[in-house]
This record gives C-alpha cells, structure tokens and sequence, in this order.
C-alpha cells in the first residue's frame, strides 16, 4: 500500500510529539515549582497539541507530493558541501576555505565560464573581506 | 499621545544626508534584489540585518525599510519581462505585466508597476503615521491577559489563513513555538533542551533560523533543481513606438480608482497579522477584474491588473509595520526580521515604543516618507540598469548570497556555532516546503514564543491559577471568541473547496 506522504508526515509529527512528551522533555527541562507555570508547562502543552494534529494530518484525505529522487540527492550533496565548508572554515578561516566552497557549488551548478568562476571564488570573498574587515572592521570566522 | 516637538524632532532627524544615503542604498539593494528570482527583499533584509550592527538605530531602520519597499517595486520587472516573479506577490503583476510586455510595452508595464507601488506605498504610510500614534494608546490598555488572547488570535489567524491547510498551518505554528522554547525559561531562568550547549542558553539566534529557513533553504533548493543552464537572461525589447516606452498622465489618472482599491485591500490586509502581500495583490486583482465593464480583456495586458497587484502588494508594507509598531507582533516575515533589527539596536517594539522612543519612530516615519520619494525616482532612472545588472549568472549570485549569509550569521549571531545552527534549520526549511508546510508561520511563531509564554505565565498570576476568571476579562474573551470563529470559517472554506474537488 503506498501511503499518501501527509499520512507519513502526520505520522511522523505524532511521533515527534510523543518522543518529545516522554523521552526528551524529561530528560532535558528541569523541573521547578517556582513561578506562575512549570518550565514545561508550555513544551508539553506543544508536544501534545503536534500529537493531534499529527494524527488529524495522518487520518484526512491528503496529497502525493511529487517526489524527485534527483532534485533530493542534489540537495543533500550541497548541504554536505555547505558543512564541509563550515567544518574547514572552522580550522582553516573564511579566507581560505571560501574560495574552494564556492568553486565546488560553482561547478556541480554547471558553471564552467572562467570569468564568472573567478568573480565567485576570488571576487566575491575579496569584497566580503573589504566589507566586513576594512568598513564594518569585524572580523571574518 | 507624542508631543509635537517630538514628532519635529524626528522628521528632523530623518531628513538628514547620511539617512538620505542609507536609505537610498537601502531603495538601490531592494529593488535589484527583488529583480533577482529566487533572492528577494525577505532574505535582502535577513542577511543586511548583521550589516547594521555598527550604524545607529535610525539609519540602520531605515536602511532596512528601504529595502522592504524597494523589494516591492524591483519584484515586478522579472514578472513582467520573463512570466517569472522576483517575489511571490509579484506573480499577480504577471497576469497582465507579461502579455504587455510581449506586445512590445515591457517599459510601459514596468514604469506603470513603479508607479502603482509607490501610490499604494504612500497610502498605507499615511495610514500607518495616522493610526498608529492612537492604537499605541489603545494598546497600552491591554494588559497580560489581553496579550494572550491577541496572540492566540495572532496564531489563529496566521495559521488559517496562510497556505492550503489549517492542520499544516497548525503544526508550522507549534514547531516554531517549540523552536522558542530552546533556552532559559523565561520565568525561571532554568536552561530548557539546550542538551549542554550554553551557547543557545539565550535561545536560538533568530538571525540563524530565519537565514536558514528562508535564504538558505531556498537557494540549495534552486540549485537543486537547475537543470545545467546557468544564466539568468532577462532581455528587454521594445517596438520602438515612444508611446510604448511610458506611461502617460491620462493612463495613470485612468487607474486611480484601481490604485485606490488596491492602496485599500493592501492597508487592510497588511495591518493583519499573517495575510502578506500575495494575498492582498490577488485579490485586488480579482475586485478590479469583477468591477470592470471590460473583464475579459484581463490577462491578456490590461494595465488595469498591472495597477491593481503592484498598488496592492506595496500598500501591505507600510501597513505591516501597524501591529509592529503598537503591539510587537509582526505582521509579516519581513516585520519579524525588523523587529530583531529593533532589538539588536537595543529597541523593543510594542506600545511602549511611542512613549520611550517616539522621536526614533517619527525619525523612522520620515524616512519612510524619503524611501518613497527615493523608490519612484530611482525606479525610473535604475529600470534599465538592473535588468543589466541581474543578468549575472544565478551560479555568481546563489554563490554570493551563501557566503554573505554564513559571515553575516557568524557575525550577528556569535560565530560558527550560530552558522551550524542555521544549516540544520536551512534542512528543517527545505523539508517543511517540499510538504507544504508554511515557513512563515514557522518563524512568525519562533518569534512571538516568548512573548507567548510570558502572557500565559503573568495571566495565570493574575488570575491566581484560576482561568475561569479570563470571564473577567471581555475583551480577551471577545478575541478569543474571534478567534474561534476564524478557525471555524476557515474549516469550512477548507470544507467546501474539498467538497468543490478544488484541494
């Protein structure tokens, strides 16, 4: 049976909550009796209220949205480059990563025109690092 | 109500040449962003807001402000020239924009949008610097319990009316509600889910979450779904006929009533928490088109549309800043991102504002007043130039706005951490579009969160644990009774389009 994806996703929220109400709220908001409203007054209101809906999202008629295999692999392929990105700017600075994150998107976008390459690996971190350092003088991570 | 002197002495301090600047730099980037699709003013604002920490209050509004209503003017030219708008409440102008601009009036239907937004815009300016003043005062009245019924009222109406579905609009309002709770209670001070990370004991940083989910989000998801063409060719062509390249005093008296309609439905809609600009543009669209004695000759280039959506989709700006400005609930995406911008500069929107701050709102009020003036002028002047300009390939731009969001994000939000975080919430972005879930309710319900609880907790005090006792309190119980109503209309339109077969 394929099941419709807001059946999943209502599924998946109904889920949400109730991990939430008993796995991590416990685990992750002291309790304290002071005050007007416990700290997890509002959170477990919240979590139940994602259980409703979750179920009400699961049990109505639906959507099939259309899913593209391609357009998702694409996706997280510049999410891992992103984070690659950041993990290297981590050790190494903005200064000398972003020129090398920008040509790897730059490339699998499919722009190979050497003009355009050089404004986005050297022209643009240039200006960022004039704006940042020599106008706003902050500093770049 | 402010004094005279004060409200002098803000417009003093607006028309200044080093406000004048920003606010044309801010008019000059709203507009040639707004031209871009797949960028637009919203993200404009989001990434500009760090920019700014180094300004003083004033010009760093205004600044901002200037992109918001540059956005709603430069969204227009993509819509017209390629059938693509540069912002969701552009694709209205398209309808009509396009077929004119295929009939070799391009310049005409540009100049005509320019036009129609800054008539809309001034509209709801002078709305907004009338009414607001007074509603503050009103505001001032309400107290705890009253907050939390505007807010529930805020959420109802936020989560009905945007997007196809109550339950999705519902859970995009709880999961941003639940993304606030991330830090110190606000009562206790007690750290709540920070899972040892003190670095989000202060919450979630909101410039994080909101260039994540709307920047970020958006462009991985754009160059995703390039299919190996990198340009972005917007050409401008014309038949050569003078007549074509203008838009002549009777053409614009023409469409008076249109832009006046339109101003309306925008003001109106715009003072709304939640109901945005592409609503507002569609629907003075559809009231044009039924008051026509000619309505078949809509959407075929009938500069009638073009008037109607641009008036419409601009007065909804200067209307936005009404519940911003006297309550501290933000209308719109671009409301919060300016209400973070307030708070970075040390300014906390809401009732108060006018009683501490009145000079900075009616220096703020004057600076709108610039941006206008500033956005007909160089609309006129820039309109060849942009197209020029946003021919650059989307690689170079896509490339350019990730790199200024991870810096600015870094900057405003305390370093790499803060970036992290915006990553995670660029996927939690990219998965709530592709199913349909509203990432304006999400980030409008991030940020009011707090705001929420505190109402809830200094309510419950109030009534000393007892919430029967909100009986007592009759213009809460009139929101909330409102609020339910809302729901219930929106149930049923929900209802009937499923029995229609239209969702």
């Amino acid at each position: 049976m394929i099941l419709e994806t807001d059946r999943i996703a209502g599924l998946i929220i109904a889920t949400l909550g109730l991990v939430l109400l008993f796995v991590v709220f416990p685990f992750a908001i002291e309790d304290m009796d002071d005050g007007s409203i416990k700290p997890d007054t509002l959170p477990n209101a919240i979590a139940a209220f994602l259980v409703v809906c979750g179920i009400l999202l699961a049990i109505k008629r639906g959507e099939q949205t259309k899913r593209d295999s391609r357009e998702l692999m694409l996706v997280l392929l510049y999410f891992a480059i992103i984070a690659a990105g950041l993990f290297a700017i981590s050790h190494f600075g903005f200064l000398i990563v972003s020129p090398f994150l920008a040509l790897a998107i730059m490339l699998i976008f499919g722009e190979r025109r050497p003009i355009w390459l050089a404004l986005g690996c050297v022209g643009m971190p240039a200006f960022i690092w004039f704006l940042v350092i020599q106008v706003l003088e902050r500093s770049l991570p | 109500m402010v004094d005279l002197d004060t409200i002098l002495a803000g417009l003093s301090d607006a028309f200044t040449l080093w406000n004048l600047c920003f606010v044309i730099f801010g008019v000059v980037l709203g507009q040639l962003v707004a031209a871009i699709p797949g960028i637009g003013p919203v993200m404009a604002i989001a990434i500009a807001i760090p920019f700014t920490f180094g300004l003083d209050p004033l010009p760093a509004i205004a600044f901002l402000v200037g992109v918001c209503k540059g956005g709603t003017v430069g969204g227009a030219i993509p819509a017209i020239l390629i059938n693509t708008p540069g912002t969701p409440d552009s694709a209205a102008t398209a309808l009509d924009g396009h077929p004119l601009a295929r009939q070799g009036k391009a310049l005409k239907a540009t100049k005509l949008a320019l036009f129609s937004s800054v008539t809309g815009d001034t509209f709801s300016d002078i709305v907004l610097i009338t009414v607001s003043a007074p509603l503050a005062i009103l505001a001032l009245r309400m107290g705890p319990v009253e907050v939390f019924a505007l807010m529930v009222f805020a959420f109802a109406v936020i989560s009905g009316l945007v997007g196809k579905s109550l339950i999705k609009g519902a859970i995009a309002a709880a999961l941003g509600l639940l993304a606030a709770m991330i830090g110190a209670d606000p009562e206790n001070a007690s750290p709540r889910l920070i899972f040892g990370h003190f670095e989000l004991f202060d919450g979630l940083p909101l410039p994080a979450v909101a260039l994540g989910m709307l920047a970020i989000s958006e462009i991985v998801t754009r160059l995703a779904r390039n299919k190996g063409i990198s340009d972005a060719a917007i050409k401008l062509s014309d038949d050569g006929d003078p007549a074509n390249q203008r838009v002549s005093w009777a053409e614009y008296w023409s469409c008076r009533y249109t832009m006046l309609r339109g101003a309306v439905i925008g003001t109106l809609l715009g003072a709304t928490p939640g109901i945005g600009s592409t609503a507002a543009a569609f629907m003075s669209y559809s009231s044009t088109k039924a008051a026509s004695k000619d309505p078949d000759s809509f959407g075929k280039g009938n500069i009638q549309g073009v008037a109607a959506t641009e008036s419409a989709n601009s007065a909804v700006v200067g209307a936005n800043l009404i519940p911003l400005l006297t309550l501290g609930i933000p209308g719109s995406v671009s409301a919060a991102l300016l209400i973070s911008a307030f708070m970075i500069h040390g300014i906390q929107p809401g009732p108060m504002l006018f009683k501490e701050q009145g000079r900075l709102i009616y220096g703020l009020f004057g600076a709108m007043i610039m941006a206008n003036f500033l956005n007909l002028w160089i609309g006129q002047i820039g309109l060849r130039l942009w197209i020029k300009v946003i021919s650059a390939p989307q690689s170079f731009i896509y490339i350019s706005a990730i790199m200024l969001c991870i810096v600015g994000v870094s900057m405003a939000a305390g370093g790499l951490f803060s970036v992290t975080v915006m990553l995670l919430f660029a996927m939690l972005g990219y998965i709530m579009n592709r199913y349909e879930f509203s990432i304006v309710i999400f980030i409008i319900s991030f940020f009011l969160g707090p705001r929420f609880e505190i109402s809830i907790a200094q309510s419950t005090s109030l009534m000393s644990g007892d919430w029967t006792k909100i009986l007592e309190y009759p213009i809460a119980v009139a929101l909330l009774v409102i609020s339910v109503l809302v729901l219930f209309l929106i149930l049923r339109r929900s209802a009937h389009r499923v029995s229609q077969g239209l969702i």
